[in-house]
Formats: structure tokens, C-alpha cells, sequence
């Protein structure tokens, strides 16, 4: 990482290990971009800048851990999960939400889906957003290592092994979470198709 | 269209929803919090360190202090020609009227 004239990330790390603290600043803009899309992509938007902090401020405090030679946004993509792991096991132990919580808007979304109006699917960030509510409302039975092991097998497209790495889980633990979240995921989604209504 | 195929689709579609998230904005205050954070973690981090660099320090002296008059105790009683034993003997079994005035003061 780093462009010309830029430190790379292990010479500011150093920096801030020999008692330059402003130096962190760097990596905070580096990569804040990054820890708040990955952080946005495991729990709602409400929740998102409160747990990039504290992603940043474990990494501070974790930064004599960081093994040098690799890399610093992996390593960050590590505590942002585990940050976010803790979030869900505090906030949303299998709360399920019911179908009368989701607005208009969202009903729409899934019956433009329905009816190939793939246009309007993705037209602004309104309806994305609204796509991703949906998403949160249909992830909210589940448990918060079934919901983190759904997003980052079947969402973000992570093999097995990576998804354990990442949450330093067993390989095996992993595969059958990933089986089970995606088959409650389908179940919740029919239930949207069958009681939704509209669609 | 099959229930399965349905469900499928809608699947398929939350995880571009997913993928296509939006970004969420980090505020203007964000990077100062974080900083703010850090520089209050580092103080309260010092002010630890100095509390048990404080309290070593008194076990330090304490120990020297301790050290210095057990020298000086055990030098007087080999001096006056008594060991430490006998006088503690003496004092949890025997009547201690038999020692002299600089023995007694050394217990």
C-alpha cells in the first residue's frame, strides 16, 4: 500500500510503535473507506460508524501484534469481523422480525425482483438500501455466527477456508453453518414470498 | 416459476443488493473520535504505568530498609555474643529479665 511519496503501512506502524501516535492518523484515512464498507456489510447502518471506531482503536491498541510482512488491510479485515461478531451477539441474538415491519418500499423491491424489472432493482441508493434492509430483515433469525458466516460465504463469495480464517473457526464448523444459515436464509425468504402480499 | 427458483432469484438479488451496498459516510468528526480515543487510551495507559512504577518503588525502599536493619540486628547479636534464636526463645519460653537493656532493644 502507499503511493509515491507515501509511507507504506509498516513504516508509520513502526513510527507509531516508537511513540508517534498522530502518525495512526494515516492509517485511519487510509482506510477508513474500507473498514466501513466491510463493517456496513455484517450489521444495519445505524451501527456501523460506532463499530468502525472501535475496529480503529483495537488496531491502535493491537498494533505491537500486527506480524510484519503482511498485510495490514487483512489484518484490519480480521478485527472489523470479530468487532462486528461481538456486536451481533450482543445486539441481535435471533431476534426475529416480523413481516409487518417491513415498509412499502421493500415489498416493492422484492416484487420488481419478482418481475424482472431489474432496472428498477438497483436504480439509486434509496432502493438499494432498502434491498439491504430487506436483506437485514431476513438475516435477523439468525444466530450471529450463522449471520456472519452467511455474509462472508455466500455474500462477499469467500471460500470455506477463508470465511474460517477469518473467523477462526474450524473448517468443518464453518461448512455447516454456511448450510444451515443459507437454508433458514431461504426459509425466511419464502415465507416473504408466501405472506408478502404483493408479491 | 417454481417456489425454489423464486426464492432463488430473490436470493441471487439481495446478494448484488449486498455487493452494491451503499457506502455509508463516516461523519466529520469521525477520525478526530478515534484519535481522541487513542489519546485518551495512551493517558490513562501512562498514568497506569506511573502508579506501578510508584508502588514498585515503595517495595523497593521498603525492602532495602528491611534488609539493612536485619543486617545491622544480626551483626549486634553475633557482636554481643547471642543468637537470634536464643532470644527468640527465650522470649516466646523463658522469663526475659535475663537479657540486658541493647538486647532487649533489639527485639
Amino acid at each position: 500500500m502507499g503511493d509515491i511519496g507515501e509511507p507504506e503501512d509498516e513504516q508509520i506502524i513502526t513510527s507509531v510503535l516508537e511513540g508517534e501516535t498522530d502518525a495512526f492518523r494515516i492509517l485511519l484515512e487510509r482506510y477508513r473507506r474500507y473498514v466501513f464498507a466491510v463493517v456496513s456489510g455484517y450489521v444495519p447502518y445505524d451501527a456501523v460508524q460506532e463499530i468502525a471506531h472501535d475496529v480503529f482503536i483495537e488496531a491502535y491498541r493491537s498494533l505491537a501484534c500486527f506480524e510484519r510482512g503482511t498485510a495490514f488491510k487483512k489484518w484490519l479485515s480480521g478485527i472489523a469481523a470479530h468487532r462486528c461478531h461481538d456486536h451481533l451477539r450482543r445486539h441481535y441474538r435471533r431476534k426475529e422480525i416480523p413481516m409487518s415491519s417491513l415498509s412499502q418500499g421493500h415489498l416493492e423491491w422484492a416484487d420488481a425482483v419478482m418481475a424482472n424489472k431489474a432496472h428498477d432493482i438497483f436504480r439509486g441508493t434509496e432502493a438499494r438500501a432498502e434491498a439491504v434492509e430487506l436483506l437485514h430483515w431476513a438475516m435477523a433469525s439468525l444466530g450471529p455466527e450463522e449471520r456472519m458466516v452467511l455474509t462472508l460465504v455466500h455474500l462477499d463469495g469467500l471460500s470455506v477456508r477463508e470465511a474460517a480464517e477469518v473467523l477462526g473457526a474450524s473448517v468443518v464448523a464453518v461448512k455447516v453453518r454456511a448450510h444451515r444459515s443459507r437454508r433458514k436464509l431461504r426459509k425466511r425468504l419464502h415465507a416473504l414470498l408466501q405472506d408478502g402480499g404483493k408479491i | 416459476m417454481k417456489d425454489s427458483d423464486r426464492i432463488s432469484k430473490l436470493e441471487q438479488a439481495l446478494r448484488r443488493a449486498h455487493q452494491h451496498r451503499p457506502e455509508v459516510q463516516a461523519d466529520s468528526g469521525f477520525a478526530l473520535r478515534v484519535m481522541a480515543g487513542i489519546h485518551r487510551r495512551q493517558d490513562a495507559q501512562q498514568k497506569d504505568e506511573t502508579a506501578a512504577a510508584a508502588s514498585l518503588r515503595v517495595v523497593w525502599r521498603f525492602a532495602a530498609v528491611t534488609a539493612t536493619v536485619a543486617v545491622f540486628l544480626t551483626s549486634y547479636a553475633l557482636l554481643v555474643g547471642i543468637s537470634p534464636e536464643q532470644i527468640a526463645s527465650h522470649v516466646l519460653a523463658g522469663d526475659p529479665t535475663w537479657l540486658t537493656a541493647p538486647q532487649i532493644l533489639l527485639l
